[in-house]
């Protein structure tokens, strides 16, 4: 499992923890003490992750992360998709 | 729109978090007035926030040696070390339409109030602090939490009267990350509790905040119905006492 986090300045800690499986993503949890309203919608941001090539450009994962967050009127607290994704590069980078 | 207003109770964790789930299926059926609750948790108790992953945060082991709880909250937000002896929580059920749609503004609004309880207790300093703190001397005092669903807002939240900081963080794990964010590597320098800034008991902290959260308020005292105490016992036995509810991260 890769692991990486970041306090967001003036907002809250968000973890990502991934595995990798033949160059995709095979899961993602996406941690943190922020807040997600509804907070189901944490599960919907961790699903759409599901599959994606670790190559994907931040673009590609940020547009992926929004549409799931526009199409489901996600509130996000503390932390952004963009945060999502500059953490979750870090853990695709780590050891 | 009146509120009901329930005096401190002690309970354990799990129930303390079903009566708030109990409150808020009876406010939904109709049954239940808008409800303020205070309470206090025996055994003492660690409560996570809904995105926290148990054992990233918690050190099990330690609170099972000490006897002391540990539940996952409905509420996203941190770890949070809720001592009988030391804290105050409160929680605030009512219909969301009651509050400002914006999550950030509502915040303000319930966390201005407990600034009001703080102030009357001499501490002039209380402040909001975006997203979820108060701070009294520039120190954290109360830290909140809050859920929206079925119409309804849940804001529940603490205030530090006298804590033990050491032992609540040789119970949870900070992550490095909010230290070195800091810059400050001790972190008993982080929060403050009443009883370094006031003579104030946890009866009269309880008064003051019942003064503040009912401020242009109607409400009346009561207690749990039947229902919602019979509500809680089974959500507290299927949920949040439940390891499978606690450990899903």
């Amino acid at each position: 499992m890769k692991v990486a986090a970041k306090k967001v300045s003036g907002g809250k800690l968000v973890r990502v923890k991934v595995d990798i499986s033949d160059g995709r993503i095979a899961s993602a949890k996406i941690e943190g003490d922020f807040f997600l309203h509804p907070e189901s919608g944490v599960e919907l941001l961790e699903a759409s992750l599901l599959g994606t090539t670790i190559l994907a450009t931040d673009n590609e994962l940020i547009s992926r992360l929004t549409s799931v967050k526009d199409a489901n009127s996600l509130d996000l607290v503390g932390f952004s998709v963009e945060d999502v994704v500059d953490v979750l590069k870090s853990a695709l980078r780590s050891e | 729109m009146q509120w009901r207003v329930i005096k401190t109770s002690t309970n354990s964790a799990a129930l303390n978090m079903a009566l708030d789930k109990a409150v808020m299926n009876s406010i939904i059926a109709g049954k239940s007035l808008p409800t303020i609750r205070f309470y206090r948790w025996q055994p003492s108790a660690v409560s996570i926030g809904f995105f926290q992953s148990l054992n990233d945060e918690v050190d099990v082991a330690k609170c099972k040696e000490l006897g002391v709880d540990i539940v996952r909250r409905q509420t996203g937000g941190g770890a949070v070390y809720h001592d009988y002896n030391g804290e105050l929580t409160y929680s605030i059920i009512g219909p969301e339409a009651l509050f400002p749609k914006n999550i950030n503004k509502s915040y303000e609004l319930i966390c201005g109030w407990i600034c009001d309880a703080l102030k009357d207790l001499g501490m002039s300093d209380a402040s909001f602090v975006p997203i979820n703190d108060i701070i009294v001397g520039g120190k954290k005092i109360s830290g909140n939490a809050q859920t929206r669903s079925s119409k309804l807002l849940l804001q529940h939240g603490t205030i530090l009267w006298d804590l033990d900081v050491a032992k609540m963080f040789s119970l949870l794990k900070v992550a490095d990350e909010k230290i070195r964010d800091k810059m400050i590597t001790a972190v008993e320098e982080r929060v403050t509790r009443v009883k370094d800034h006031s003579s104030a008991n946890l009866e009269q902290v309880e008064e003051a905040m019942i003064k503040a959260f009912t401020k242009n308020k109607e409400f009346a005292f009561d207690d749990f119905t039947v229902e919602e105490k019979q509500d809680a016992e089974r959500i507290a036995r299927e949920k949040y006492g439940n390891d499978e509810w606690n450990y899903k991260r």
